[in-house]
């Protein structure tokens, strides 16, 4: 099962970055893969839906994400399912030096016909992981409240 | 923490063979390479207090010894208060400026660590570090007074209830779990952390409640992160303690010759607590360097195990609903 974890400081405080990453809406921003995020039910608790559309390798799919953790302000844990992918986001957010430090892994596995993208995927993943975090380190560093 | 490649090339050599790290002959070995992180300044911890569960016996009176030696005022944390009071005059005897204090407290019984801690926190105002040291290998099948399978409850809901309570006392200071390296042979069970199903076997039972404290390792370390307190887990190597004698009799007739003393087993433990400035959180250690927590992949734990086993333990040790803070919270 492919998955990639990757560490990295904020300026922005836990309560800050939890806010800012427990609304997936926001994935638009942050993530480079993720044309659109809409809310699809729900008020952001767990148990919050939302439909996702992620450019992957030149291939667009549609991924149902839930939010299945929240627990302010250290740990957010959401699933994302379609037919062929069924994947874990995980972020752990910690108290750092004034801001934070993040650790956001990405854990997943893919069905039928999809299971042959596996190995290259995984050799994608650290070139991923790494403007991933690049994105998401900048839109955090730019919040209010960060200093 | 930076040592010269060929240096950190023996010391991982070691680590990974197991038998020449783990025995004294790997610490011999790395107290002797270049790079090795320096010990603690005298009197580092004066002024400041430790507390140290297990206090009575093996790497847990070694540690009370180590952190004394420091200048620390140490309270030990014991189940048998004679047997505590025998090993602190001990300590006295050898270290004669040495302040420490004897608590009664039964480590696996979640009701007694709370009311212990609630008696702590009233009286110590600021607690610089707790290492987290009473261990149990139950030769059966034991539940604790909450129902929860011993050497889980003594190991990792004691420890996680005591920490939660103390958090204010704890604030910028440390926590230490002490592991085993005998988490390296077990996967994570979070599917049965009672050990209800298959055959009950001591040594299982005390990997696993091992496993899982390194698992749940960095996950705490967040939580606690937010009082500034620094959390780490270590494992000691192999030490020829009073546990290893009672339950593991076979094995310390092999191994007894390369066995590290207390002083060795608890070395790490001590620096931990004691080295400036504190170390990365959310680490688990051995021989003063962090190390992975799998050593073969047939143990990695993937993220749906993890996320359940933390469910289970925030159940257990009865920690604040996730969601409870959330809606509470003021804009």
């Amino acid at each position: 099962m492919p998955t990639v974890s990757r560490t990295f400081t904020t300026t922005a405080p836990p309560e800050v970055v939890f806010d800012y990453l427990a609304d997936f809406t926001n994935a638009e921003e942050w993530d480079p893969g993720t044309k659109s995020c809409e809310r699809t039910s729900g008020a952001g608790g767990v148990g919050t839906t939302y439909r996702n559309v992620s450019s992957f390798l030149g291939r667009e799919a549609v991924i149902t994400y839930t939010t299945v953790e929240l627990e302010h302000p250290t740990r957010i844990r959401l699933t994302g399912r379609n037919e062929q992918f069924h994947g874990h986001d995980v972020l752990g957010i910690r108290a750092h030096d004034g801001g934070s430090e993040v650790t956001y892994t990405a854990q997943f596995s893919f069905h039928g016909k999809s299971k042959l993208a596996v190995p290259v995927v995984a050799a994608y993943l650290p070139f991923l992981a790494r403007t991933t975090v690049e994105q998401m380190r900048g839109c955090l560093d730019r919040l209010p409240g960060a200093r | 923490m930076t040592a010269p490649l060929p240096a950190r090339a023996l010391d991982t050599f070691l680590d990974r063979t197991l038998v020449l790290g783990y025995t004294k002959i790997g610490l011999n070995v790395r107290r002797a390479l270049p790079g090795w992180p320096a010990d603690p300044a005298p009197g580092a911890l004066s002024g400041r207090h430790m507390l140290v569960t297990g206090a009575s016996s093996g790497l847990g009176t070694a540690t009370v010894e180590g952190v004394a030696a420091l200048g620390a005022t140490v309270h030990l944390v014991v189940r048998d208060e004679v047997k505590g009071a025998r090993v602190r005059d001990d300590i006295a005897s050898r270290l004669p400026g040495a302040v420490m204090r004897l608590w009664r407290c039964d480590v696996g019984d979640l009701e007694d660590v709370r009311r212990f801690a609630a008696d702590f926190g009233s009286e110590v105002p600021a607690l610089h570090a707790a290492v987290h040291n009473a261990g149990v290998m139950p030769p059966e099948r034991t539940e604790s007074a909450q129902g929860h399978e011993l050497s889980m409850a003594v190991h990792l809901l004691g420890p996680v209830v005591m920490t939660e309570a103390l958090r204010p006392v704890l604030t910028g200071g440390r926590v230490v779990l002490v592991s085993s390296g005998g988490m390296y042979g077990q996967p994570l069970r979070s599917d049965d952390p009672g050990f209800r199903r298959g055959d009950y076997s001591p040594t299982a039972a005390y990997a696993r409640s091992k496993r899982m404290q390194v698992e749940v390792l960095p996950l705490l370390a967040d939580r606690w992160s937010l009082d500034e307190i620094t959390t780490a887990a270590m494992h000691p190597g192999w030490a020829d303690t009073p546990g290893v004698r009672e339950s593991l009799p076979r094995f310390r007739a092999v191994t007894r010759p390369l066995l590290r003393d207390d002083a060795q087993g608890a070395d790490t433990s001590v620096w931990l607590s004691a080295t400036q400035p504190a170390p990365p959180t959310a680490l688990f250690w051995h021989d003063r360097r962090p190390r992975p927590v799998n050593l073969v992949p047939t143990t990695r734990a993937d993220e749906a195990a993890r996320a359940q086993a933390w469910g289970w333990l925030t159940e257990a040790a009865g920690l604040e609903h996730p969601t409870a803070r959330t809606e509470t919270k003021e804009h």
